[in-house]
C-alpha cells in the first residue's frame, strides 16, 4: 500500500480506505452481508455530513434527524439494489436529496425568488448599477456566527431548484460531477442554478452589511 | 483594407475584453478556475479597467466563501448509536 491511501485511512479512523473503488466494493458488500464494521464505518463516515444536508434543506433538527433515520433505513432495504452505478457516496447524497426534498414538497410552498431584482442590468452590455464597495467589510465578517445564521436564513429563501445545487457545491463543497450526479443536472444547468443562488445570496448580504 | 488594418483588427479581436455582461456570465467558472488561460487574461484585464466589475467579482468572490462549510448543528452520538441499534435489530 502506498503512503497517500494510508494516511487516509488514519484520518477516517475507519475500517475501509475509500480511496480505490476495491474498498469501496468491499465496504458495500460488508453492508449487504450486515457487518457491524461497515454500519459503523456508515455512520463514522456519513451520518454528521447527511445531518448537515439534510439539515440545511429542512432547518429543523427533528426533521433532519427523521430523515437520517429514514435514510438509513433505506441503505439497510436497498443495498442489495446497488449495482456500483455510481459512487457510493453520490448514491447516499442522493438518497438524502430526495428524501428532504419530498418533505420540503409536502409541508411547504415553494418559496419563489423575483430574479429581476437579483441579476444586475446591462445596456449594450455595460453594468448599469455601480456595485457596491464590499472591500471595506472585513474578510471575516461574513464568516462569524450573526452573518452565518443570516446567510443560512437567506440560503433557505431559494426556491429548491436553486438551493440544492447551491448548497451541494458551495456549502458542503462538493464537486461539480458529483453534484450534477447526485440531482440528476446537466452541467450547464447546475452553473447556472449555482451562480444564480449566489447572486440572490450576493444582494441579501450587500444590503445588510455593505454600504 | 491594407495589412495595416487587417493586423489592426486582427489584433482588436484578440485582445477584445469581454462586456460587462460577459464578466457576470463567466463569473462562476472564473471562481471554479475552469476557464482557459487566455479568457482569464482578458477578464482580469476587464477588471483593471473597469471598477464596478472589480467591486461585482469581489463581492461574488466573498458570497462564495460566506457558504462554505456553513456549520451544521452536531448529531447527538446517542441518535448514533440509535442508528446502530436499528441496524442490529435489523
Ligand atoms: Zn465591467
Amino acid at each position: 500500500m502506498t503512503a497517500e491511501p494510508e494516511k487516509k485511512f488514519t484520518e477516517r479512523g475507519n475500517l475501509y480506505s475509500a480511496s480505490a473503488s476495491k474498498t469501496e466494493e468491499d465496504f458495500v458488500l460488508g453492508l449487504a452481508r450486515r457487518e457491524e464494521s461497515a454500519f459503523r464505518t456508515l455512520i463514522a463516515d456519513y451520518s454528521q455530513k447527511l445531518y448537515g444536508v439534510a439539515y440545511r434543506f429542512l432547518r429543523q433538527e427533528e426533521e433532519a434527524r427523521e430523515v437520517l433515520q429514514e435514510v438509513f433505513r433505506k441503505v439497510i432495504e436497498k443495498i442489495d439494489t446497488f449495482k456500483g452505478e455510481a459512487k457510493f457516496s453520490t448514491w447516499i447524497y442522493r438518497v438524502t436529496v430526495n428524501e428532504a426534498l419530498m418533505r420540503i414538497r409536502s409541508k411547504r410552498g415553494e418559496a419563489t425568488v423575483s430574479w429581476e431584482d437579483v441579476l444586475p442590468r446591462y445596456e449594450d452590455g455595460v453594468a448599469v448599477d455601480p456595485n457596491r464597495d464590499w472591500t471595506k467589510l472585513p474578510e471575516t465578517a461574513l464568516l462569524e456566527s450573526e452573518a452565518r445564521a443570516y446567510l443560512k436564513e437567506c440560503i433557505a429563501l431559494l426556491p429548491e431548484d436553486y438551493r440544492a445545487p447551491y448548497v451541494l457545491k458551495d456549502v458542503e463543497e462538493l464537486s461539480e460531477n458529483e453534484v450534477c450526479a447526485i440531482l440528476g443536472l446537466d452541467k450547464g444547468v447546475m452553473k447556472v442554478r449555482v451562480h444564480r443562488a449566489r447572486m440572490f445570496l450576493r444582494k441579501k448580504l450587500e444590503e445588510k452589511y455593505v454600504d | 483594407m491594407s495589412i495595416k488594418s487587417k493586423l489592426s483588427r486582427w489584433i482588436d479581436r484578440a485582445l477584445r475584453m469581454p462586456t460587462c455582461e460577459e464578466i457576470e456570465a463567466l463569473a462562476y467558472d472564473f471562481l471554479e478556475k475552469n476557464l482557459d488561460a487566455k479568457t482569464e487574461k482578458r477578464m482580469l484585464r476587464h477588471f483593471k479597467l473597469c471598477p464596478p466589475c472589480m467591486r461585482f467579482i469581489e463581492a461574488y468572490r466573498r458570497t462564495r466563501k460566506a457558504g462554505r462549510g456553513l456549520p451544521a448543528p452536531k448529531l447527538d452520538p446517542a441518535f448514533q448509536e440509535h442508528l446502530m441499534r436499528m441496524f442490529r435489530k435489523d
